[in-house]
């Protein structure tokens, strides 16, 4: 644990996490550990923004085996837990068929399958989320 | 800077851009399917032994532990950290770079 003695308090910092991948890739789950981590450290979440595959960790749909972890609850709960800014990334999800209640009635689709605590929106988010936060880090490359 | 890379070394180029982008005083920290660098007497352990003593080596455990990799097959050069350490890792670089 000598290494533990080499990290210097830095201050609280706010972070800004995006995901790429989606729930059946292991990242969705580092990028869940590391957002629990940065929180227990005292730090903040200034956003968390969700595209490419990631927009499947919206949808409201999908059911696991009982004896599976449900990856999409635990981050639903995580962020409804701690208030948090989750932004799906509204091209992305449209077009993987992720929609909100007001996507579902413009697009005139069946069905919606996503809602609070996401929030479809666009890229222009995660642009302002590099702007305001002190770190930024990417996960599911 | 801290680079973070989470591809595996035989499956995916991005290990050998990776160590062509890292310069001397940076970091690098493996994770997931990256975890398998460190395997022994494989070409991509050889190439982080390469690396300059001023680059920083870590790795996750927990990615380690799940992908059966030993933790006494590890380099000494390389530190094996939780995810609260990564957390304090980012915050001291002021870049983190995700591979």
């Amino acid at each position: 644990m000598a290494g533990l003695l080499c990290f210097h308090w830095v201050g609280f910092m706010k972070f800004a996490i995006a995901l790429l991948a989606g729930p059946q890739d292991p990242a969705a789950r580092s990028a869940l550990e590391f957002a629990r981590a940065v929180l227990s450290s005292g730090h903040q979440i200034s956003h968390l923004f969700f595209y490419r595959e990631a927009v499947h960790l919206a949808s409201l749909l999908g059911v696991q085996p009982q004896d599976e972890q449900d990856i999409t609850a635990e981050w639903r709960q995580f962020i409804t837990e701690h208030r948090l800014d989750a932004v799906v990334c509204i091209a992305a999800a449209l077009r993987r068929g992720v929609l909100d209640k007001a996507e579902a009635q413009r697009w005139e689709r069946p069905a919606a399958n996503t809602a609070a605590p996401w929030e479809l929106s666009g890229l222009g988010q995660w642009v302002d989320a590099l702007q305001s936060a002190d770190r930024a880090v990417t996960f599911g490359t | 800077m801290l680079h973070i890379l989470r591809h595996s070394p035989h499956a995916d180029s991005r290990f050998a851009s990776c160590l062509r982008a890292i310069n001397a005083d940076q970091s690098l920290l493996l994770i997931e399917d990256a975890v398998y660098t460190l395997l022994p007497g494989t070409s991509g352990r050889n190439a982080l032994e390469y690396l300059p003593a001023s680059v920083s080596l870590y790795t996750l455990e927990s990615d380690l532990l799940g992908r059966g990799v030993a933790l006494d097959d590890i380099s000494s050069r390389i530190e094996v950290i939780d995810y609260q350490m990564m957390v304090a890792l980012c915050t001291e670089h002021a870049k983190v770079v995700s591979w």
